[in-house]
């Protein structure tokens, strides 16, 4: 039962091998990453259920005892994120089969996919702070040579900065983990809890803190690091912009989420001024960027970046309602932006442009693109009753019940921006007079690919009551570390520093 | 040593800090690494640098130093190592299809 947790880690990093020595035989190829895609799709949501019944898992790896071995750890919060991210990333393979021309997908195109998922199940399952760190690194490092898989100047340009920026974050992780292990002398999260929960004096650890908000906040797109991600998430090919912008900052949230409600826990007060300050000029920079667009992909980019900024005012706020709203909208975001971004790809490669000028009229010609963008318009916008709404809704009430009313006046008048920009592009593209040019049909995967997420998010709408039970389940799980700490050192008792004697 | 150490990662710190202003991209690369460098030596002090101690326990005991933070900077320079080697590879096919690695000139995506 326990191998289970490493199953969302293995299976990928398997498929990239295979994917890798399958040589040129492009059938074999797609064969082996749609079966590894859809094994490991399989392995979370065994893993979930493992989880919801029996409670936390932890898997000791090459039996080094916590806190010296590295330990993958997955509570309901990781397993759910697995679950969602490798959700999102099935349909997004599917969508790449149709998408990404032959001589790519013989040549790198599988087996970085494969290994970006690596990266990111790894970093939600991880329970060692250095351990994040590299799996940071592996699905960096895949996603730039990914956003640059076209080979176009402007790829390679976008690659470049994303890089850039994403390395000097690299520098200053490893600044902040080399002084928390200065500090604390320890880089087990469960075991950093126990001995920060018992400090006195809190020392350079807000600072320490603080380093990390800004490290995974250059994941999350937060102001000031978000400029970044409008080239990379508009520049790279669709279905990797609908992995970076559905799950990839959301690996930011969940480490920011991570840190605060695990390691930090008595600092929490301390960042929550800067925190909310950056998440209400997150949101604001993101919806007037997107006002500014006229290329549907980079709308789609910056509308991310607002919307970045709702879910890390939730985790600013970090009272209970305000946490459930946050999850509501990590789930919303990364199915309402994943199926936007795929089904412009469908729009952009039946009309040949990327300009919204250039389209228009397309809900004739085809509707079922049309019905699939107007559900992800209304799912980021909050039109109710879909899940954003509720997201929305709950994020605003929360605001106001802690005394930040500006917040929710801020956040509800963004909502009207949002839905503004989003409707704005939907009547651009497909309503108003068409321009009457001849279309190129899409292959029928990547239409397909975009109406299955908006089935999910139908169905999400629909059996609304058991996903906020579970939400509202992981939630209670944040607020209690100690259940954590617990659940990690049940596996191996805590060593003691009479036992080792550093130096 | 402590001293010694704490000016070398500030030099390093700074020197790496004004490469990746320039607007020459090759610079920025030499600057990113000089930075991940710096990182990886403020790593090593973190974990007490103590000159000749092996960071493993001899035969008799006696003094050692800390080996994590040894294995973690090992792992970082493996990782930077690779991030930079693909960003030289990166500019490389920029440079090939530009002509030029003046970030000004390249710069098509505003923002």
């Amino acid at each position: 039962m326990k191998m289970l947790v490493v199953l969302p880690v293995l299976i990928p990093l398997a498929t990239a091998i295979v994917t890798i020595f399958l040589g040129r035989s492009l059938r074999g190829k797609i064969l082996a990453s749609l079966v590894g895609g859809g094994a490991t799709f399989a392995s979370a949501l065994l893993l979930l259920r493992t989880v919801w019944s029996w409670g936390t898992v932890v898997h000791v790896m090459g039996s080094w005892s916590p806190p010296f071995g590295i330990i993958l750890v997955a509570d309901l919060l990781s397993s759910g994120m697995v679950l969602l991210s490798s959700g999102v990333a099935l349909v997004a393979l599917c969508y790449s089969v149709g998408y990404v021309d032959e001589e790519g997908q013989r040549l790198a195109y599988h087996p970085l996919f494969h290994l970006l998922m690596m990266g990111i199940y790894g970093a939600f399952l991880t329970g060692d702070i250095f351990n994040l760190f590299v799996f940071f690194e592996i699905l960096l490092i895949s996603s730039y040579a990914l956003v640059a898989f076209g080979g176009e100047d402007y790829q390679l340009e976008a690659s470049l900065k994303y890089a850039t920026i994403n390395l000097i974050a690299s520098a200053v992780f490893l600044l902040a983990v080399g002084g928390l292990y200065g500090v604390m002398g320890t880089l087990n999260m469960a075991d950093l809890s126990l001995k920060i929960g018992g400090l006195q004096e809190p020392g350079p650890l807000p600072t320490i803190f603080l380093l990390f908000i800004a490290v995974f906040g250059v994941k999350a797109s937060m102001f000031p690091f978000y400029f970044w991600l409008p080239d990379a998430h508009s520049s790279a090919p669709t279905p990797i912009s609908a992995m970076l912008s559905g799950v990839l900052i959301k690996v930011g949230a969940y480490s920011i989420l991570r840190v605060s409600s695990v390691i930090f826990v008595p600092l929490r007060p301390d960042a929550q001024e800067w925190i909310l300050a950056l998440a209400a000029v997150t949101m604001v920079v993101g919806a007037c960027g997107a006002l500014a667009q006229s290329d549907v992909k980079r709308l789609l980019a910056y509308s991310s970046v607002s919307q970045m900024g709702y879910i890390i005012l939730g985790l600013g706020i970090g009272t209970p309602l305000a946490l459930l709203s946050t999850l509501l909208f990590i789930v919303n975001h990364a199915l309402s932006k994943a199926m936007l971004f795929l089904t412009a790809g469908v729009v952009i490669e039946a009309t040949g442009t990327r300009e919204m000028g250039g389209m228009g009229g397309l809900a004739r010609q085809m509707p079922w693109t049309a019905g699939a963008f107007l559900i992800g318009t209304m799912g980021i916008a909050g039109v109710p009753p879909l899940l954003g709404f509720f997201a929305k809704f709950l994020l605003i009430q929360a605001a106001l019940e802690s005394g930040h009313g500006f917040l929710a006046a801020l956040a509800a008048g963004l909502a009207i921006v949002t839905l503004w920009y989003l409707f704005a592009a939907w009547q651009q593209i497909f309503w108003r007079e068409g321009s009457g040019r001849a279309l190129h049909p899409a292959p029928r995967l990547m239409k397909g690919s975009g109406l299955v997420l908006a089935g999910v998010i139908l169905v999400g709408t629909i059996f609304l009551n058991p996903l906020v039970d579970f939400l509202r389940a992981v939630e209670a799980q944040l607020r209690q570390p100690e259940a954590y700490v617990t659940a990690v050192f049940r596996e191996v008792p805590p060593v003691t520093a009479s036992t080792v004697e550093p130096q | 040593m402590t001293t010694l150490l704490a000016i070398t990662i500030g030099v390093l710190f700074g020197t790496g800090a004004f490469l990746v202003l320039r607007r020459n991209a090759l610079k920025v690369i030499i600057g990113l690494s000089l930075i991940s460098h710096a990182a990886n030596l403020l790593l090593v002090t973190s974990g007490g640098f103590a000159g000749n101690r092996p960071p493993i326990i001899g035969p008799g005991g006696g003094l050692y130093v800390d080996p994590l933070p040894q294995a973690l900077v090992l792992t970082a320079i493996v990782i930077s190592f690779g991030v930079t080697a693909f960003m030289v590879v990166l500019l490389y096919r920029l440079y090939q299809r530009t002509g030029t690695v003046d970030m000004d000139q390249i710069r098509r995506l505003r923002g």
